[in-house]
This record gives structure tokens, C-alpha cells and sequence, in this order.
């Protein structure tokens, strides 16, 4: 896992300080080649890769992020899957089972010939665990030809699961992850002490988890406190994000707090511009002390 | 606590597993008749409690308040059934498809032979601290005297025809007036109080039965509103509620993320010109939180009223005023 990650809100348009910001950047990234350009100004300045959600532009970033092979060979692409967005939408439109099967049988725009025929097979025989093979599958094959270290499973799913208190689609989702793409298997999560207590008991070792880290507990469920006890206690590595609070933090409080945490070595910022990354790498290296 | 969930599907999913993950839940058991997802849960589950109906599930257990997560055409005679039982209830938004059945519910839970009993409706954007830091900032007249205001919300979830039961005539209660619709009149109503009259206009561009775009002009005397929901908008990541609302000392907007003010005066502690509050200085954690804090926080609400009788928002008289509103709109189109 890399050290220093560019995170993809702006790309996506998405600023929950403010919708007309998120408009705006929205339009700035709107061409996948601007994007890209980001990743190279990013990579000079000394990221590793970038955690890049499944979304309806991934294609076309990754399509265009492949006209550069020194870059794709590079960069690091971090997978948050699914596209957690459209299937709550569809799941709206056609319900569970509509959305479920129009997924894995291949009516989604997104499927791929045989892991439509596998999930087809799946849901024909109530494999449960195949069909989720069928939509990591989906999911993963639009950033096929780029450098995928590890695969984060989104937050909305790993959080339903945590909650429901299901252990053996963890337990699948790690070792598909490992058996099949040779990829550290990732967990996002807005409950980071109960998701590293509960991925203990699953027994996966060492799990990569991805959530929020900030100096104002913004995001930090159930508490701050119990939050930071867990990444000092636990045995996982933590992927930090929201370092900034949504931009309510400086960088140098932001980091600096972050600095206090010798186990925090990796971290995700969102920046949009060459001098927002080129300050916030340079503070990132400072205080959490990596390359 | 015990708690039975009706309906696995997107809410019901949610609710479960976040109930599942509160202090005072010890169990969650579901209603769900659906071969494929019931079939799911119990592959990763084998020991959950799944009924296939709300009738079997209330003869055999009993439980400290139900969850009632199920299409809205059929919350009338599940609501029936729980308040015959004396089961405090939670339910998805809207409360029912018209304020007649909400009036019926009112009689029904006034007459339960449970002291106190409660009825909660999950309008759960009455939990996102910028629309009651906006209530608070409008009742301590920063503003000033009202003018008028726009309140919004539009999604992307409807870009052609489709065939599920929101967007089926049969029994009302579908269509964006009760979707998006649900959230936002009740959010008006909270910030604005009931309007005087209430001019209304449907339309549909994809929907054959129901409406995809609703709007209305809200005549409160003093001032007036619009009210806008669509779920054919294009373009739009997450469903968001917006209110513009201006006032002879200045202008105010808010959306679930972010509060801006301008002030043409000082009012209180707020000089005059722009302030912006935002909501990371807002949130507060909470015990477990899954697609939404402020869907925990209104559970925590819930159980709270269910265990000490404690007030809490939503209640039946406040559902049923929304309801009175969603249908105004309805009725003139």
C-alpha cells in the first residue's frame, strides 16, 4: 500500500461544503484528460496513486490514464467498489431482486460477458457468494491495464455488513481479493473502531481500512477517542481519510494531529490544484514521517 | 430491546443493520417474503428469525416496537395491525398514502390499549443539524421579516419509465410528491409552519401513473414559497434538499451540508455580511452510523421516547400535517 494517495472527490464533483464548488469542479474535471493531468501533477509532487471510486467517468479516466504507460505502470490505482450510487438507484427503480438480477445477468451497462454468465449462474442457484464474486468481477473490469494494489470494498456495503454482523462475506471478499486480482483486499468504513474489532474476529490478517482520521472527530464513529485507541491497539493498517474535515482543518493542524499517530503511514487528500497537493504532500511527509 | 423490522428492502436493509449495532437493540427480527433475499440472509445469518408476514411474526414473539419499511400502499393496514398488537411503530416516510388513513392511524393509536403509544414517521432530514440550526436561526428573527423562499430537492432517479410500486398508481402514495416530496414538505412545514393556500402542479415525462416533477406556490400571508421536487433531473450524484430563504435583514440558504448566511444588519452574535456554518463543525458521532448519521440519531430518538416516554419528533400529529400538505399539493394538480 502506498504511502500518499490523491483522493477523488473533486473529480466526481463532490464538496460537501458546497454544492456550487462541487458544480464547478465538476466541470473543471470533466474531461477525463484533466483528471489525468491531475494524477501527473500529483505524481511529481510525490504521490504514489490514487483512490479512484467506480463511477459512471471511471472508464474513461482509466481508458485515457492508459495512453500514458509510464504513468499507468506507475501510478497506483485504488478500486472503491461498487458504484454504490447506481445500484442504490436501480434498487429504487426495480427493487432488490430487479436490481440484483438486472446486475448479474448482464442488463447493467457495465457487465461483462462471463461474469454475466457466472452471476446468472449464481443467482439461477442462490450462490450468494459467487454473485458477489460476479459483481467484484463487474465492478473491477473497468480498471483492467492499470496497477491495482489493492481493491477497497465501499463503505455503504462494508458498513451493511458490519451492521448486520455478517462474517463470511468479509472472510470471501479478502480472499477473492488476494486469490484472484493479487490485491490487498481494502475496507471502507465510517465505524472504524467496530469494523477493526469485527474484521479480528473474522481472522483476516492485517486489514487494510479506509476512514475518516481528523483532528475534529468529524466522521469518527463511535467517538474520537475510541477511534484513536483503535488504531493504537489494533493490528490493522489504516488508510486515513477526510484529513481535512471536508477543508474545515488547516493542513498544518490536520497533519500535525495526524503526526501524534506513529501507525499512520497512509493517507488519502483530496486536492485540486498543482499548490493545494504540492502544500498538503509537503506537510503529509513532515509529520507522518514516509517518503 | 426487541425489535421486528418489516420489509428487507434498501430502508429495511438499512434499518436492520443499524439497529442491529445500537446498545439498546439485543435483537433484530425481519419480515421479509421475497425467496432471493430472504434465502441471503439466511446463507450469511443462519440464525436471525425471518417471517414471511407481519400477522405470523406478531402471533409468535413479542416485540419492544417495529420498524415498517415496506411499500407505503401497504402501511395502512401493517400500522393496523401493529397498533391491534400495541407494538410502538416506526415507519418509513410517508406515514400512509392519504391524510384520511393518517386521521384513521390517529383514532387507532389514541384508542391502543398501550399507554402512551407512539408512532414515529422517518423524515429523518429533521435530524441533519443545518435544517435545525436554520430553525433556530429563523425563529431568533435574524432574517427578519420573511419575504420569501425556495425549497428544493431533486435527484436523477427516474430518466425513463419503470415498473416498481413507486411508480404505480395503485393504492397512491407513489410518485416523487411522496418521495422526495415526503422530505421536503416536511421540512417546509417545520421551518415555515402550514401555509394559508397551497396552488399545485404535476407533471410526468417518464412516469405513465404517477408524477415525476411536482411543484407548488406556498401563500403563507406575510410571505410566500415554492416548492420544487423532481426526480428527473439530470445530473445529480445524491438526492439533496436546498432553502433559499430571504428576509428584509438578508438572505439565508442551507442544504443537509452546508448553512450560508448573508446579513444586511447584525443580528445577535452574527455581524453583518456572510457567515457559513458547515456541517463537520455540526456532527456529532454516534454509535454506529450507516449511510447517514442522522438516521442513528433518530432511531436513538425513537427508542428513547419507546423506553421513558421522552418527546421526540415526527409524531403522529406532526406526520399527519405533512400528510395534509403532501395532499394540498396533489389534490390542485
Amino acid at each position: 500500500m502506498d504511502h500518499l494517495i490523491l483522493g477523488d472527490n473533486p473529480f466526481f464533483g463532490i464538496n460537501h461544503r458546497s454544492q456550487a464548488a462541487g458544480r464547478e469542479k465538476l466541470k473543471k474535471f470533466s474531461n477525463p484528460n484533466a483528471v489525468v493531468n491531475l494524477f501527473k501533477i500529483a505524481e511529481e509532487a510525490g504521490a504514489h496513486g490514487v483512490m479512484l471510486a467506480a463511477h459512471a467517468k471511471t472508464a474513461a479516466i482509466i481508458q485515457e490514464m492508459k495512453k500514458d504507460s509510464k504513468l499507468a505502470q506507475n501510478f497506483s490505482v485504488y478500486p472503491n467498489i461498487p458504484y454504490l450510487m447506481k445500484y442504490v438507484g436501480e434498487v429504487t427503480r426495480y427493487g432488490m431482486v430487479g436490481a440484483v438480477t438486472k446486475m448479474l445477468t448482464g442488463q447493467s451497462a457495465t457487465a461483462n460477458f462471463m461474469a454475466m454468465l457466472k452471476g446468472g449462474l449464481g443467482v439461477l442457484k442462490k450462490d450468494y457468494l459467487q454473485m458477489m464474486e460476479t459483481a467484484v468481477d463487474i465492478e473491477y473490469s473497468m480498471y483492467q491495464g492499470v496497477k491495482t494494489p489493492a481493491i477497497f470494498l465501499h463503505n455503504g456495503i462494508v458498513d451493511l455488513l458490519l451492521g448486520l454482523k455478517m462474517k463470511e462475506p468479509f472472510c470471501h471478499y479478502a480472499d477473492y481479493i488476494r486469490k484472484r486480482y493479487k490485491a490487498e483486499p481494502g475496507f471502507g468504513t465510517l465505524n472504524l473502531a467496530l469494523l477493526a474489532d469485527w474484521l479480528k474476529k473474522c481472522e483476516i490478517e492485517k486489514p487494510l481500512i479506509m476512514a475518516p482520521f481528523n483532528a475534529m472527530g468529524y466522521y469518527m464513529n463511535p467517538s474520537r477517542v475510541a477511534c484513536e485507541e483503535a488504531v493504537q491497539k489494533g493490528d490493522f493498517t489504516l488508510v486515513a481519510m477526510n484529513v481535512l474535515a471536508q477543508g474545515a482543518l488547516r493542513p498544518q493542524s490536520a497533519f500535525e494531529y495526524l503526526g501524534k499517530f506513529e501507525k499512520i503511514k497512509h493517507v488519502i487528500i483530496g486536492a485540486s490544484s498543482a499548490a493545494h497537493i504540492e502544500e498538503s504532500f509537503h506537510l503529509a511527509r513532515k509529520y507522518l514521517k514516509i517518503p | 430491546m426487541k425489535a421486528l423490522v418489516i420489509g428487507f428492502g434498501k430502508m429495511g436493509m438499512l434499518h436492520a443493520a443499524t439497529l442491529s449495532q445500537l446498545p439498546r437493540v439485543d435483537e433484530v427480527v425481519l419480515v421479509e417474503n421475497t425467496a432471493l433475499v430472504v434465502d441471503g440472509i439466511k446463507t450469511f445469518k443462519p440464525d436471525i428469525r425471518v417471517y414471511k408476514s407481519c400477522v405470523e411474526a406478531l402471533e409468535k414473539e413479542k416485540y419492544d416496537f417495529a420498524c415498517v419499511s415496506t411499500p407505503t400502499f401497504t402501511h395502512f393496514e401493517i400500522l393496523k395491525t401493529l397498533i391491534a398488537k400495541g407494538v410502538h411503530s416506526f415507519v418509513e416516510k410517508p406515514l400512509c398514502s392519504t391524510t384520511e388513513e393518517a386521521r384513521q392511524i390517529r383514532d387507532w393509536a389514541q384508542k391502543s390499549a398501550t399507554p402512551d403509544f407512539k408512532i414515529m414517521t422517518g423524515y429523518c432530514l429533521r435530524f441533519v443539524p443545518t435544517f435545525l440550526k436554520t430553525k433556530q436561526l429563523l425563529d431568533s428573527m435574524i432574517l427578519g421579516d420573511l419575504q420569501h423562499f425556495d425549497a428544493k430537492m431533486y435527484s436523477s432517479d427516474v430518466e425513463e419509465a419503470h415498473g416498481g410500486w413507486r411508480f404505480q398508481k395503485k393504492g397512491a402514495g407513489a410518485g416523487v410528491l411522496s418521495d422526495l416530496g415526503g422530505h421536503l414538505a416536511d421540512l417546509t412545514r417545520y421551518l415555515f409552519g402550514m401555509p394559508r393556500a397551497v396552488k399545485g402542479e404535476l407533471r410526468s415525462w417518464y412516469s405513465e401513473e404517477v408524477e415525476d416533477f411536482a411543484f407548488a406556490r406556498l401563500e403563507y400571508g406575510d410571505f410566500a414559497g415554492s416548492f420544487e421536487v423532481c426526480w428527473s433531473m439530470p445530473n445529480i450524484r445524491k438526492a439533496e434538499a436546498s432553502f433559499e430563504i430571504v428576509g428584509s435583514n438578508g438572505r439565508l440558504f442551507c442544504t443537509n451540508d452546508s448553512l450560508e448566511i448573508y446579513l444586511k444588519e447584525k443580528r445577535g452574535i452574527y455581524e453583518s455580511g456572510f457567515h457559513s456554518v458547515d456541517i463537520s463543525e455540526m456532527a456529532e458521532a454516534v454509535p454506529f452510523d450507516l449511510a447517514g448519521f442522522f438516521y442513528t440519531k433518530q432511531w436513538l430518538e425513537f427508542i428513547e421516547a419507546v423506553r421513558k416516554n421522552t418527546p421526540y419528533r415526527n409524531n403522529l400529529d406532526e406526520s399527519i400535517a405533512t400528510q395534509k400538505l403532501l395532499d394540498a399539493m396533489r389534490d390542485l394538480s
